[in-house]
């Protein structure tokens, strides 16, 4: 021990040498026991041993300082002791901001320690920061008193608990965002946690119990929980912002009353687990139990087991005060005691009518488990309804059959002073109802059509999911209930096909094709129509869609039934196929197998059936299943393709172009160096690789147009067959043209638009053509392409073209033509892109409706694209979509114009030559053009385009680049060329879409913004002059 | 028209001082090199690069058609992150000085003034009074809303 260096003689003659020494050996042993209790207490902050120990460890310190006569020490020791006192007593609760200050006394005894050994003496002056925090820490109540600085680690955790918030919102079901506000609010609970009744400490404490029920998957994250996690983090906010309001009353009187609600809402949501499992359980039985009897309805020995699990949802819906759930089957329960009672008998309709309720019931439980509690049951009042008639003995009822057909008359409300207005809908069934019942069925029948619409979007984005599937079947099944009781056979019969579909679908666990997708919403759409006219029942030009509807469906329904037992892998080959492909089997003898298969034994696959029929050999078969599961082998597998949110490709792609900026700045850094420099060749290699990475990113955004093709070749069927215009042909080519995702999804309605308008108003009716001496079949050709940097879509047809005449009429009787402009045949064309536009004589159901070609050009226009007309009176016309291929990146070439960078899109660049004063030649006292061997240019008069007042032009030694558009040349001066660059185009957004010169922007190498041009407008707006 | 009351970020055009909400506000950022473009009002003073994000600069002095100064050490740049026409976006005011941030209660608010301003007072949400002082609520979305920018200089 080292402790004679400084020694004062006189202090250390007061102070017996010998005991110092003693008394630094046994502080020594203190403080290593003190530490080591204390993190020992950190991991077991309930053992009250430990507790002890520390107490009397610290103790023992306070008696020995004492004794040498070292107050300060002495006293702050004291302090220490006074706050585990407190903690001993329960007053406090060791949390771990309070270990910390337990932490920084040890440090500081320790340093008194060392100080004491160095010199004799202690240090008088460094306790009082620390005797101040222990000496508030004895005689604070709230945390807030005492921890103020704390309060930025509280908000810290409230904003973390706020965005995660705002995100929950968004998706529930994301476990790792109830994980983060678990974490936020323990935390909260561990910095607050030295005084147990503090309002900051308990909120924290009962969220998170509640967070951790969450998590535990026992209480499922709904708007209640929601709400309460938000009022926690409002209450929390508060504080934090006020630390008075521990002590106002009202306030904590509200926080006690929020605490409870928390407390009650975990129970109640925990209890709402528990019974919406055994409630679901049961509809699940009860589901079973009626489609038995439905099957053999008249014997009624189930109505007993179909009672029993009634009353037990019954009682559990109202132990948790679930008032219409309790009420619903409550009125069951009635109904089925008549029938018990021998006062109903039963029926076909009636079991229908249970399903139904039974739907009912599910729908509310889902209702339940997503929000947490119990929601609107909307169709309450037409269960209600539909139990009263049926208990009155006026619906379903044997003796009543033989009604006559009623129609009923409904009335739609006038939407402005909500009194009746016309009639509108007629309503047809054969069983006698009354008004209010008509409508409460028919409100029944809307929400179960937007239901359905909801699920199909589900759907389409979590194709195969089999919950969304089994909904969605519900749905439909729902539907046919509906129109069973209510006697509406069209319904019933679109329904049940579509059931059907879904039923095959989810059996075989298949992701539903595009077309089949497509047939399921149809079947929505008409059910919707349906539900919002009934008249349309009636309506025999509505009929015939919806026949011709139910053929597609039925024929659907049979290819699935046809190739789902053969196919294992969805894109194998059908064994059938390959057994035609050997030659072992001819196309007839396929057929007829495949009719036999239909007839007959389902559970005999194609080639069984083949051997049996003995239209090919056993071997033969064999042969071909082995080429079946070599091409399943061999294809592309499931684990070969990704799917990748499109969210983190766009990410990579603004990262990737973030990279190449950093890339050329390091590069510009580093031009001093010499070329040969393995640092230079390094930074090359990295500028290579990130040139390729950047290459695989842009072509992760790109997909070939063949799914847009393919729905637009599905409208165009749909139109063509709706308007029954049979003479068109649709040709299509260029569907492998690659094109950018994002551009993708927005081309879309731009070119259904233009080829719904092709087939509608283009091609004349077939007498027409005959007059005109065309061919009878009328033609509409997409064609896709791609060239320089574009992607042009043409859309052609070859029927009667614009007629000029007829637009520039339109065009003045809508006010649209302002007489003194001498208008050209492309001008006036370009009526038709003015908003309200169209020249239609007929407004048909295709188009016409209002929405026109406006829509199409801004849809176009908003991607960058343009559109152009080629028209051929008489022999039809062209749309033309010219589109960037992506919006991300292009070669580029920047200019120094007027001291300020701009950048021209390389592709429009033909030369940068250098003009001598003779060149130019001028006019009205501009220069116009500039000569360039014999050729001369017109100059694009920048200055007034960008509005400057500066020249942009040195008639000596002036730079010119000659740009390219369309075939037409212009003449750019410019004051320097800076260089050539890959750049990434970032939009300028709406605020700048006036201005028409401008492309977008970029972020140059030096981080500086730079504009880019857009050549085009450059070009027509030099032409203005 | 928003929930009013909390916490507002204060800065100062002259001796006016306006507040908007501190959600709003994604950063304050001291001056830079703006790029200037052609053709739009005096007060759309450009674009900047904003860590590989172009957004557009507004002078909330020449806004307010008050007298031009010229740039100081405390001059910042607020961005603020809006959510326009359903998409989130970020753009840039230019103020004097950023003052504080203020927490507004519901008690503190009032209307915007109906007449006898400078400011056309559609530009404010409310007032609020904090520590004794007036501060102007900027309507911040109405000021960047498309109508506002597409005033294009002919």
């Amino acid at each position: 021990m080292n402790h004679g260096k400084d020694l004062d003689p006189s202090e250390s003659s007061s102070k017996n040498n010998q005991y110092l020494e003693l008394f630094i050996e046994e502080m020594q042993e203190s403080l290593e026991v003190f530490e080591q209790k204390l993190l020992d207490l950190e991991k077991n902050p309930e053992d009250q041993d430990l507790l002890n120990e520390i107490f009397r460890v610290v103790h023992t310190m306070k008696g020995m300082e004492g004794a040498l006569g070292f107050t300060a020490l002495t006293n702050f020791t004291h302090e220490i002791e006074n706050v585990l006192h407190n903690l001993r007593d329960g007053k406090l609760k060791i949390a771990p901001v309070l270990t910390e200050v337990l932490f920084a006394c040890f440090d500081s005894l320790t340093q008194s320690l060392k100080t004491i050994t160095q010199t004799g003496n202690e240090e008088r002056s460094n306790y009082a920061d620390l005797i101040a925090r222990l000496h508030s820490l004895g005689n604070a109540e709230k945390a807030g008193d005492f921890f103020v600085e704390l309060i930025p680690e509280i908000k810290k955790s409230l904003e973390i608990i706020a965005s995660e918030l705002a995100r929950l919102k968004n998706t529930p079901e994301n476990s790792e965002i109830i994980h983060n506000l678990f974490w936020a609010f323990h935390s909260m609970k561990g910095t607050t946690g030295v005084f147990l009744e503090d309002p900051i400490y308990r909120i924290a404490e009962y969220t998170e119990s509640m967070l951790d029920e969450c998590e535990k998957g026992n209480i499922r994250i709904n708007p209640v929980t929601i709400n309460l996690i938000r009022a926690s983090a409002g209450f929390l906010n508060s504080i934090s912002d006020d630390l008075s309001l521990n002590y106002n009353q009202d306030f904590l009187t509200s926080v006690e009353t929020h605490l409870k609600e928390l407390n009650d809402q975990k129970s109640h949501q925990i209890a709402i687990r528990y019974f919406s499992q055994e409630v679901g359980e049961y509809l699940h039985v009860l589901e079973e139990t009626l489609r038995e009897w439905e099957k053999d309805w008249e014997d009624c020995s189930r109505k007993d087991k179909i009672l029993k699990i009634i009353q037990i949802i019954k009682e559990l819906a109202s132990s948790l005060d679930f008032t219409k759930m309790t009420n619903l089957t409550s009125d069951w329960e009635d109904l089925i005691s008549d029938l018990h009672e021998q006062k109903l008998k039963v029926n076909r309709k009636l079991i229908e009518l249970f399903l139904l309720e039974r739907e009912t019931l599910v729908d509310a439980l889902a209702t339940i488990i997503q929000t947490g509690a119990e929601g609107l049951v909307e169709t309450e009042s037409f269960i209600n309804k539909l139990h009263q008639l049926v208990r009155e003995r006026r619906l379903f009822d044997n003796n009543h059959q033989a009604s006559p057909i009623c129609e009923l008359i409904l009335f739609t409300p006038n939407e402005t002073d909500g009194e009746l207005g016309d009639p509108a809908i007629i309503f047809t069934t054969n069983i006698v109802i009354e008004q209010d019942f008509l409508n409460d069925f028919l409100i029944r029948f809307r929400e179960t059509g937007e239901r359905t619409e909801l699920d199909l979007i589900q759907m389409e984005s979590a194709p195969g999911d089999p919950v969304i599937m089994e909904n969605l079947k519900r749905r439909f099944r729902i539907f046919k209930r509906l129109a069973m009781i209510m006697e509406q056979d069209l319904v019933w019969e679109i329904a049940g096909e579509t059931e059907l579909i879904l039923d095959h679908l989810f059996k075989e666990r298949l992701e539903p094709a595009q077309i089949i997708f497509d047939l399921v919403l149809r079947s929505s759409n008409y059910l919707r129509e349906l539900s919002n006219n009934p008249s349309l029942n009636q309506n025999e030009e509505f009929l015939g869609i919806i026949t011709e509807h139910l053929e597609n469906l039925r024929n659907q329904e049979l290819l699935l039934e046809k190739s789902s037992p053969e196919q294992p892998e969805r894109q194998a080959k059908k064994i059938g196929e390959i057994l035609i492909e050997q030659k072992k089997l001819t196309g007839e003898e396929l057929d007829e197998l495949l009719t036999k298969q239909k007839e007959g034994d389902f559970e005999l696959k194609l080639g069984q059936l083949a051997v049996m029929e003995k239209k090919a050999a056993a071997q033969d078969v064999i042969e071909s299943l082995r080429i079946q599961q070599k091409e399943i082998k061999s294809q592309p597998g499931g684990n070969s393709y990704i799917r990748v949110p499109s969210q983190k490709i766009d990410q990579l792609v603004d990262l990737m172009g973030e990279l190449l900026i950093i890339h050329s700045l390091v590069e510009q850094e580093a031009g001093g160096l010499r070329a040969g420099d393995s640092f230079m060749g390094n930074l090359l290699r990295i500028g290579k690789i990130t040139r390729e990475i950047q290459s695989v990113s842009r072509n992760l955004q790109m997909v070939p147009l063949k799914t847009t093709f393919l729905q637009i070749h599905r409208v165009a069927r749909d139109t063509i067959l709706q308007l029954n215009k049979k003479n068109i042909i649709l040709q299509m080519s260029g569907e492998e043209t690659e094109i950018d995702r994002g551009v993708e999804e927005k081309i879309l309605e731009p070119l259904m638009h233009l080829v719904k308008n092709a087939i509608s108003h283009g091609i004349e009716e077939e007498q027409e053509r005959l007059v005109k001496g065309k061919a009878l079949q009328g033609l509409v050709k997409i064609e896709a392409y791609s060239k320089r940097g574009n992607i042009y879509i043409e859309v052609s047809d070859d029927g009667c073209g614009l007629s000029i005449d007829k637009i520039f009429q339109k065009a003045e009787e809508q006010n649209l033509v302002e007489p003194s402009v001498n208008y050209t045949t492309n001008d006036i064309m370009h009526f038709i892109f003015l908003p309200g536009f169209s020249t239609a004589e007929t407004v048909n159901n295709v188009s016409g409706r209002g929405v026109g070609l406006d829509v199409v050009k801004t849809e176009v226009m908003k991607i960058g694209g343009k559109v152009e007309i080629e028209n051929r009176p008489g022999q039809g016309c062209t749309f033309i979509l010219k589109i960037p291929i992506n919006l991300a990146v292009i070669n580029g070439m920047i200019v120094d114009l007027m001291g300020t960078n701009y950048i021209l899109p390389s592709f429009n660049v033909r030369q940068i030559v250098q003009v001598e004063e003779k060149q130019w030649v001028q006019g009205y006292g501009n220069i116009l053009m500039v000569c360039l061997r014999e050729k001369a240019i017109p100059v694009i008069p920048i200055e007034r385009i960008l509005g400057s007042t500066q020249s942009s032009l040195s008639k000596k030694n002036g730079l010119v680049v000659v740009l390219e558009m369309d075939q037409k040349l212009r003449a750019l001066p410019v004051r320097g060329i800076i260089g050539r660059k890959e750049i990434v185009v970032k939009p300028l957004g709406n605020e700048f879409s006036n201005l028409k010169f401008i492309n977008g922007a970029t972020i140059l190498g030096d981080g500086k913004v730079s504009l880019i041009f857009d050549v085009e407008n450059l070009f027509k707006m030099g032409g203005e002059s | 028209m928003d929930l009013q009351f909390g916490k507002y970020l204060t800065f100062f055009i002259g001796k006016e001082e306006y507040g908007i909400p501190i959600r709003k506000v994604k950063e304050i950022i001291k001056m830079m090199e703006i790029t200037g473009i052609p053709k739009t009002p005096d007060f759309i003073k450009g674009v900047i690069n904003l860590r590989g994000k172009i957004i557009p600069i507004m002078d909330l002095r020449l806004k307010f058609d008050l007298e031009p100064i010229g740039y100081t050490p405390r001059t910042c740049i607020v961005v603020v992150e809006l959510i326009m026409e359903e998409i989130k976006r970020q753009f840039g005011i230019i103020v004097d000085t950023v003052s504080e941030v203020v927490n507004i209660q519901k008690g503190e608010l009032e209307p915007p003034p109906q007449y006898g301003t400078v400011l056309d007072a559609g530009y404010l949400t409310g007032m609020g009074k904090v520590k004794g002082k007036v501060i102007l609520l900027l309507d911040i979305e109405k000021v960047f809303s498309s109508q506002e920018m597409i005033l294009i200089k002919e």
